[in-house]
């Protein structure tokens, strides 16, 4: 569904991605597991189109998508949840739930998204949007307009950070449904979120590290991403391959 | 195209025309400096005076009387040319409340002045609230010129909310002077997109001379092509436990809009406290960036912000 080819990116002195190569296929929930700072975001921007990289293709359906904009990428299926809460004043749950439909939406349906997130509608329908919400209540919220946006690939830019263990399980089964659709790639830092994903990989040292498995590769990065940014980490396909030692 | 009624520009303006011919709801309209009609109801006076091509209106709210729903004033010149001189009292007496909901309507302006001149008293612990919109017309050509004088009596509260979005602005010059006794609260809005020629002024003054008053002056503003803003706010705290802010948010686009915002912040009294904020600038990338992530457009993401700014 999403194939990313080749992709090198440098952020001022800093390398953020040294010929990553990356694929989501239907279905799956694919994890990027890495360090704060590591570039997961900036992928996601990348992804999205939001920033230019040096090198690379990303191809979604098979279609070559570099010079599409934002707004055609979005059309196309690519949808995000953002990492940071961004306020634009004066939207309501419901005002941001409905945008995020362009093709249209009933309220059934708005509050349906928002159920499925574990937000009552009754005490969240009206609401405007701004930093009286918490953390974890945005994060659902941002959730819900993802679901209304019915991607074809939802990009989760740390979905579970600040939500509590019973909405959790609600927010993991809306990503389930996602990939049910779609496909899903799910951005994380920890370990917490990784047990609902089909496949792991571990972006580390400007590269992205390949599990087959999420267990192995929590293994793999507790281990060793500790030391990434000194270390030129070997690509885990390398390691197998025996071509390198880690 | 001419707007032929006064009921026709004050629906134009968002106005429910029900609201100017309903017996039990108090009303008051006006076209240039004639009365067309005025409906008093108990407890509160409507008294009108027209001479020397100035109209004269008391508006007196007795005390105690508390109106749920609100009264409707409707201020309009229909004509293309024109000048209307308002000169107004209001009186809220003791404890009692009253919301005042204002249509100024100058839609076929082509040269139209609309001066005020208004004093209002917020008695003792009475609640006043005043909503005003305007609608100048699509290309504004209006001088809007309205001086207030407004005291807030002991415990009283004042909720002033205008607003200018649809059409053009034209030259507007607002000048507003508060004074806050003890305890009372005061909350001035103001929301103006502003565009072409529109030259906008805002001068607000709040005195915040009462022990624990407040006083809150926020000003919301959209701005393109040649128009311009000057929003000054000045708040002086005064008495013991005095607390102010003033935020002034504007939204700036093109080479040619100009936009100034000065907050002044006076204080003679070290148990008193005001603070301000402005921000002027180009739409927040982060909120174009997010809306476009659903797949709107840029202009249907900017006119999303744009509209949640002034809602
Ligand atoms: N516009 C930019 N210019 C320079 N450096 C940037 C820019 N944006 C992000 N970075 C840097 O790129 C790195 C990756 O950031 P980010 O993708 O947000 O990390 P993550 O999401 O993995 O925590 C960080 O070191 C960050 O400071
Ligand atoms: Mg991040």
């Amino acid at each position: 569904m999403l194939k990313i080819r080749n992709l090198t990116l440098t952020l001022g002195e800093k390398k953020i991605f040294d010929d990553v190569s990356l694929e989501v296929t239907r279905g799956e929930i694919y994890a990027l597991l890495g360090r704060n700072g590591t570039g997961k975001s900036t992928l996601a921007a990348v992804i999205l189109g939001l920033i230019k990289p040096e090198k690379g293709d990303i191809y979604f359906e098979d279609e070559l998508i570099n010079d599409l904009s934002l707004t055609e990428r979005a059309k196309r299926g690519i949808i995000l949840a953002w990492q940071k809460n961004i306020t634009v004043q004066g939207l309501t749950v419901r005002d941001y739930v409905r945008v995020s439909a362009p093709n249209g939406i009933s309220d059934a349906e708005v509050e349906g998204h928002l159920e499925a997130v574990g937000l009552s509608c009754g005490e969240y329908l009206d609401r405007v949007i701004d930093g009286k919400l918490s953390g974890g209540e945005r994060k659902r919220i941002e959730l819900a307009s993802v679901l209304a946006a019915k991607p074809k690939l939802a990009i989760l830019d740390e979905p579970d950070s600040g939500i509590d263990a019973v909405s959790l399980v609600m927010v993991e089964s809306a990503i389930r449904r996602m990939a049910q659709d779609g496909a899903v790639l799910l951005i994380t830092h920890t370990e917490d979120i990784l047990g609902i994903s089909t496949r792991a990989g571990i972006l580390c040292g400007a590269r992205v590290i390949r599990e087959a498995k999420p267990d192995a590769a929590v293994q793999y990065f507790k281990n060793h991403c500790d030391y990434c940014e000194t270390v030129n980490t070997p690509r885990l396909d390398e390691i197998i391959t025996g071509s390198v030692n880690p | 195209m001419t707007i032929g009624t006064i009921d026709e520009a004050y629906s134009i303006a968002g106005g429910n025309i029900h609201s100017l011919h309903s017996k039990n709801i108090g009303s008051l309209v006006i076209d240039e400096n004639k009365i067309l009609s005025a409906n008093a109801i108990e407890g509160a006076v409507i008294e009108t005076d027209a001479r020397d091509g100035e109209l004269f209106v008391n508006l007196t709210v007795k005390a105690g009387y508390r109106f749920d729903d609100p009264l409707h004033l409707c201020f309009g010149v229909m004509s293309p040319e024109a000048t209307q001189r308002i000169n107004i009292n209001i009186n809220t007496e003791e404890n009692s409340k009253v919301s005042l909901r204002a249509h100024c309507v100058f839609p076929n302006a082509v040269d139209v002045l609309h001066a005020m001149e208004a004093r209002i008293n917020i008695g003792p612990n009475s609640e006043y609230s005043y909503d005003e919109t305007h609608y100048h017309g699509e290309r504004g050509q209006v001088r809007v010129v309205p001086n207030a004088k407004i005291t807030l009596e002991d415990g009283a509260r004042l909720y002033n909310s205008f607003s200018l979005i649809q059409g053009a602005v034209g030259n507007m010059k607002f000048d507003y002077d508060i004074d806050c006794l003890d305890n009372s609260v005061c909350h001035m809005l103001a929301k103006v997109y502003g565009k072409f020629d529109d030259d906008i002024t805002i001068r607000e003054r709040a005195r915040l001379k009462g022990a624990n008053s407040h006083a809150i002056l926020e000003a919301r503003m959209v701005i393109r092509d040649n128009a311009r803003t000057d929003i000054y706010t000045e708040i002086i705290g005064e008495g013991d436990g005095a607390r102010g802010h003033m935020d002034c948010t504007e939204i700036i686009s093109g080479k040619t809009a100009y936009a100034k915002a000065t907050p002044v912040v006076v204080v003679v009294n070290d148990k008193a406290k005001i603070t301000h904020e402005a921000a002027i600038g180009s739409i927040d990338s982060d909120q174009l960036n997010l809306l476009m992530s659903r797949g709107l457009s840029p202009d249907q993401a900017t006119e999303i912000i744009v509209n949640g700014l002034l809602k």
